[in-house]
């Protein structure tokens, strides 16, 4: 392999060629948590390579606009390109291209479910039977200078990244090429324009020291130590839990449930309360504002790294800190640390019944079908055919209507439901038995889905491999679809609001979480930007089901993320 | 059989119950795994556990028979500290591996040994190994991984495996 080195004239790709681009970044120890942040790194050098045997790179960033300026007519072909274009925009404005090719979310069109990895190097030993080092990659790291071998590592990643885009080009079908061009990229260039989420840090603070003070009190009242798994066997087997097996929180809350309103059953709420405060002090306390607070323009933000695909189904992750996992079920206490930037309000935005909507849609059922067009409650109409009466938002057999369809959509058990909803096994099978005889074409649907061993794919085409080992496999080609079919949907209308934005602000999207999407916009804006988002998430989901189902948006503004 | 009836039920150094080599003898392939698990201990038999029918499923899909190859693990029992058990697996792998055509070693710490290399950078490659001396010496994961994970790299690695065996057939 030829290498030319700080050669910018020797570069003469065609238009519309497929370029590899890589930029390698000189990092320090403990920088990968905060690698999908330009304030991360400092150059090392950009290879760029559209002959898999002649690589040429680049050593200085100052040339980089010059570089990317000769690849603007080409395809730009990148591995976790999120990774690439947020560093490259350090130093050249690079705005969203549709003559983009990441290879590694590619490959999870092809074979998401297939495969665990979609790293380089996996990717070069599956297809084109290389063994790639990444000892040199490593050397990146505490490093300030270049050395030959990691020029050579550098030019093998380019060249190896073209190679397979090529391979991959050929494998793409019309369903592909509609996911990646569609939904996958343009949501990545929404990706790319978040702000960060501003925090209110002393509200933060104080709430971890509140839940320090929770876990101290319980502590004090607790006759042994709660994070002693024997202690808690050991007391609780002596004060009425006799055959207790283990001190984990499902078995603790199986045996509250069982054994209500005892000193045992007091005492294992209390180790359950106990370590749930420790966490949340630990886990969302000072730890979390030290690794992750920014600061931008004066205002302490979150900045979350977006991973676009990462789930088997094609759903989005975020990690660096994963938001997602932030306690919302039985407090809003720290989404009220998630504030409005001064001057500016937060809308909250989310699709209502978006999972039943796409189960109808996929399942063709006419009577769900029907209902929704009505707009009616699905839930309230099913309760009126199972229980013969007519219900209302409030009553509980509507929460039990709507956690049986929607435990049908995602596979769940009658052992499943009977548990969430505490009933027997034997009548969450009658439940079920008579709500699949209401909704006969959904009872054909899932028979069917059920069936499929190998592969299923969203209503959108987005492909979902399943592993037909797994205990989980029916589940999953009941889920997928249903799950990977609701993040298309969200993320095509990301990508729609970051398409069509046009405010006097920058693009104001700060977070998507739980498949809900948050922006910070300034006050003046947030009734228009509000009425914007509504109307595109409404209309992209209406288009992608061919108007069949109408979907519906839920929009909110307000000061915190919990004022929804 | 070896000389002494106990030695072929049970490890002369720790005593654990010993599952050696199974399969047609003469075989052109040797397929070397890691260890034995209960099912296997309970037969006496290497890979006939839910590991070996994921093995024997994915092979019969390109149309081979498990049961046709030689087979062996890299310890003849349950792991442990002590080397002489380990040395008496990797000799009686190696032993068997003589004279094979094709030898494919089954999951991270066979893989290792044999080559030094991580499992993970070379499943479904052909390898070189200074202990083993075949025309074809193929890495891959251990097929339980399908259990916890995806089905796919199992699926490469035998595809690739095949094709090998096809070259020098």
């Amino acid at each position: 392999m030829k290498i030319t080195v700080d050669d910018l004239s020797a570069l003469e790709p065609k238009p519309n060629q497929f370029v590899a681009i890589d930029l390698e970044i000189f990092t320090n120890k403990g920088d990968d948590k905060h690698l999908h942040r330009p304030t991360t790194g400092r150059f090392a050098c950009l290879s760029v390579c559209y002959d898999p045997d002649e690589v040429f790179i680049f050593t200085s960033e100052l040339i980089v606009p010059s570089i990317l300026e000769k690849l603007q007519d080409c395809v730009w072909v990148i591995q976790n390109s999120k990774f690439d274009l947020t560093h490259l925009r350090r130093w050249a404005d690079v705005p969203p291209r549709k003559k983009l090719f990441d290879t590694m979310l590619i490959e999870r069109i092809l074979f998401n479910g297939l495969y665990d990895s979609f790293s380089l190097k996996a990717m070069a030993r599956r297809r084109l039977g290389i063994a790639l080092s990444k000892e040199e990659r490593e050397a990146f790291e505490g490093a300030a200078e270049l050395t030959p071998e990691m020029v050579e590592y550098a030019a093998l990643d380019a060249s190896v990244t073209l190679q397979i885009a090529k391979q991959q080009k050929k494998e793409m079908d019309k369903n592909d090429i509609y996911v990646w061009t569609e939904i996958d990229r343009p949501a990545l260039w929404a990706f790319l324009d978040f702000q960060g989420f501003a925090i209110d840090v002393d509200k933060w603070n104080s709430l971890a020291e509140r839940n320090k003070t929770r876990q101290l009190e319980l502590d004090a009242q607790i006759p042994f130590n709660p994070r002693s798994p024997k202690q808690v066997v050991s007391w609780l087997s002596k004060h009425g839990f006799a055959k207790i097996e283990n001190s984990q929180e499902k078995t603790l809350q199986k045996l509250i449930n069982k054994f209500p309103n005892t000193d045992a059953s007091k005492a294992s709420q209390d180790v359950l309360d106990s370590r749930m405060y420790s966490k949340r002090a630990s886990t969302y306390g000072a730890k979390f504002i030290e690794e992750y607070l920014e600061h931008d323009g004066g205002v302490p933000v979150i900045h979350t790294d977006y991973d676009v695909s990462r789930a088997e189904t094609g759903r989005t992750a975020c990690s660096n800190p994963p938001m997602q996992q932030i306690p919302v079920r039985d407090t809003h206490e720290f989404r009220e640390c998630f504030v409005a930037r001064p001057g500016h309000k937060l809308v909250v935005a989310d699709y209502s019944a978006q999972e039943p909507r796409l189960s109808a849609y996929v399942s063709h059922d006419s009577k769900l079908i029907q209902w929704f067009n009505e707009d009616k409650d699905v839930y309230i109409e099913l309760g009126k055919c199972i229980f013969g009466k007519t219900l209302t938002k409030k009553d509980p057999e509507r929460q039990t209507m709507k956690s049986t369809v929607l435990g049908l959509t995602y596979g769940m058990s009658e052992y499943g439901l009977s548990e969430r909803e505490g009933i027997s096994k034997e009548e969450a099978a009658e439940l079920i038995a008579n709500v699949l005889a209401i909704l006969p074409d959904m009872a054909t649907y899932m028979e069917k889905q059920r069936r499929n061993k190998k592969m299923v794919a969203t209503p959108f085409g987005r492909k979902q491999w399943l592993n037909p080992y797994s205990d989980q496999v029916e589940r999953n080609a009941l889920n997928s679809p249903i799950q990977g079919g609701a993040a298309d949907m969200m993320k095509k209308a990301l990508a729609s609001i970051h398409q069509h934005w046009s405010f006097d602000c920058p693009f104001g999207v700060v977070g998507y979480i739980h498949d809900e999407l948050v922006l910070d916009v300034p006050e003046e804006l947030a009734d228009d930007v509000a009425e914007f988002v509504k109307e595109q998430m409404e209309v992209v989901a209406t288009d992608m089901v061919r108007g069949k189902i109408p979907f519906k948006a839920d929009v909110s503004i307000g000061n915190t993320w919990a004022e929804k | 059989m070896t000389d002494n009836w106990d030695n072929d039920f049970n490890c002369p150094y720790c005593g654990a119950d010993l599952v050696r080599a199974a399969g047609n003898k003469h075989s052109d392939v040797l397929i070397i795994g890691e260890f034995p698990g209960d099912e296997e201990k309970q037969q006496g038999i290497p890979m006939v556990g839910r590991m070996g029918s994921v093995l024997r499923n994915e092979l019969a899909f390109l149309g081979l028979d498990l049961m046709s190859f030689r087979r062996t693990n890299l310890w003849l029992h349950e792991p442990n500290k002590n080397k002489e058990c380990f040395q008496m697996g990797v000799e009686a792998a190696m032993k068997e591996a003589r004279g094979k055509k094709a030898i494919l070693l089954m999951g991270s710490e066979a893989v290792a040994y044999f080559t030094g290399w991580k499992v993970s950078d070379v499943s479904g490659l052909k390898v070189v190994s200074d202990k083993l001396s075949a025309p074809t010496i193929m890495a891959m994961f251990n097929p339980a991984i399908v259990f916890h994970g995806t089905v796919g790299e199992i699926k490469f690695a035998l595809r690739k495996f095949k094709e090998a065996m096809e070259e020098w057939k």
